[in-house]
């Protein structure tokens, strides 16, 4: 059975596509078949797949809204994806008075179920409906957290949603861990979150993955729009990364 | 005195994660409107509407099709309030068609309404809840119908004037139920053009115009008393004459 990891922290700027796409990036090079989903009305995702997303002529909004069947594009890291694009923002008020909205992507993502190991959904940042599609959809969601108060506030906002989804729409979901990102050692704020990540949920017996730093070779990996690996292989991050990537193969 | 600088190391917070992940404390509700499990919903001991049997297997077709188009109305209990055909309904369709259940609902959990009141210390409420639901339902505009008809007729309902045959499924019976319209409104639906409001050509209303509405109007008044009752010859002479004054009069309104 394949895995549908939801990527989810409804603060902005936790590094959630840049994780996306690497971690997708990274379960493809292990030989997984690996589907990539932007559900980000920013389209990030998209925008990083080196294509203009107004190029595309289904996207996630067609899914979703006319329920048409997913079109998958492929780029040039061995994975898939169904792209996204701003008409994704009116969402929301299109399907207000649907019964089944909440459910819509979880419907569009069961063929692909047999074909794909993973399932990597790029979450927007904030707590609407696209979100909740989001985690209903899931079998696993992985928190990423920056190490800021900032983040430490997102992940606090979070859980009552992650426990509400649980309660009235998705029993089956799991939190598969949390991710500390943008980690900077050298400042005593940084420190201290990423003590308060690990103190608060390694008690839950929530896996704590190798914190990632905050490095400039991920803006310019971002800047040619590839996977840190693919800008460069030696970085010290790519290590934290794959220990991830093989955390997820071993998700149960 | 200069003063001191803070030099105290903050401790890093326990967020409680625990707490999150089993028990649910919170009232809050997610985007995208409430849900619950099928089995989760409760019956009132003094339910008050007995079942029809017909109208359930009509609507577990209906919902397998069409989805279900109206939540189920439940206390803060989960107790049944408005919709025990659509729950008998569905209960119907997860037992003879799981995967059918399953693709629609899935994980069990069924869009809900839920009122905020206990039913048992407020039954009066509960009784009110039920009559307006069955009265007034949410109104279908010509379009939505007739996309409904569209999505049934694809699905094998037939569209005849006449008598359904044996085994085979007619639409406006079918749309009575899921939108609780009368045949003839379903049908006044059915055959707007655009689905817009009936078309009415423009009429310029000049007093001339007005007067032959009125006279109009009323010869057609006559026309009906004098057909009901036993009219005289010169009533009965008269009755002849109206079909082509009528049709006169129709022509000069043109």
């Amino acid at each position: 059975m394949s895995h549908i990891i939801g990527l989810f922290n409804q603060a902005s700027s936790q590094a959630k596509t840049t994780l996306t796409i690497n971690l997708c990036y990274h379960l493809a090079q292990q030989k997984k078949k690996v589907l990539a989903v932007d559900m980000d009305t920013h389209a990030w995702l998209t925008k990083q797949m080196n294509v203009s997303p107004d190029e595309f002529k289904t996207t996630i909004y067609d899914v979703l809204v006319n329920q048409e069947p997913a079109s998958i594009f492929s780029n040039d890291y061995q994975f898939d994806f169904i792209p996204a694009n701003k008409q994704l923002s009116t969402l929301e008020a299109v399907l207000a008075q649907e019964n089944d909205r909440q459910f819509r992507l979880k419907k569009a993502l069961m063929p692909f179920l047999k074909e794909y190991d993973y399932i990597m959904i790029d979450c927007p940042p904030n707590l609407g409906l696209l979100s909740v599609m989001c985690m209903v959809a899931a079998t696993h969601v992985l928190v990423p957290i920056e190490t800021t108060e900032k983040g430490i506030q997102g992940a606090k906002d979070f859980l009552p949603t992650f426990q509400n989804v649980r309660q009235n729409l998705n029993k089956k979901l799991k939190l598969a861990g949390v991710i500390p990102t943008k980690y900077d050692g050298r400042r005593s704020h940084h420190k201290l979150k990423l003590e308060t990540i690990h103190k608060s949920f390694s008690k839950a017996k929530i896996p704590v993955y190798p914190a990632i730093g905050l490095y400039t070779d991920f803006e310019n990996a971002w800047d040619e729009a590839k996977p840190l690996a693919a800008y460069n292989s030696k970085h010290i991050a790519v290590n934290s990364l794959k220990k991830i990537a093989q955390e997820l193969v071993d998700l149960k | 005195m200069p003063a001191k600088r803070k030099t105290t190391k903050k401790e890093a917070e326990d967020l409680n994660v625990d707490n999150y992940l089993f028990e649910n404390n919170s009232e809050d509700t997610v985007a995208g409107g409430k849900t619950v499990s099928l089995e989760d919903i409760q019956l009132r001991e003094d339910n008050t509407r007995p079942l029809n049997e017909d109208h359930i297997l009509e609507l577990a077709e209906s919902i397998k099709i069409l989805g279900l188009l109206q939540p189920i109305v439940i206390d803060i209990k989960s107790r049944l309030l408005a919709g025990g055909h659509r729950l008998a309904a569905l209960e119907y369709l997860k037992e003879t068609s799981p995967q059918e259940f399953e693709q629609m609902f899935p994980n069990d959990f069924i869009p809900i309404r839920e009122m905020p009141f206990d039913v048992e210390e407020q039954p009066e409420l509960a009784l009110q809840v039920e009559v307006a639901e069955n009265e007034k339902r949410r109104d279908y505009t010509p379009q939505e119908v007739k996309h409904l008809a569209q999505k049934l007729k694809e699905a094998g309902y037939t569209d005849s004037p006449h008598r359904p045959k044996k085994g085979e499924k007619a639409l406006v019976p079918a749309l009575k139920i899921i939108i609780g319209k009368s045949r003839r409104s379903i049908m006044r639906y059915l055959s707007t053009d655009d689905g817009g409001e009936k078309s009415v050509p423009p009429v310029t209303l000049t007093p001339e115009t007005k007067t032959l509405q009125r006279i109009e109007k009323d010869i057609l008044k006559l026309k009906q008393m004098f057909a009901g009752e036993e009219s005289t010859p010169e009533e009965q002479k008269l009755l002849k004459k109206i079909p082509a004054f009528l049709k006169a009069l129709e022509a000069v309104k043109k």
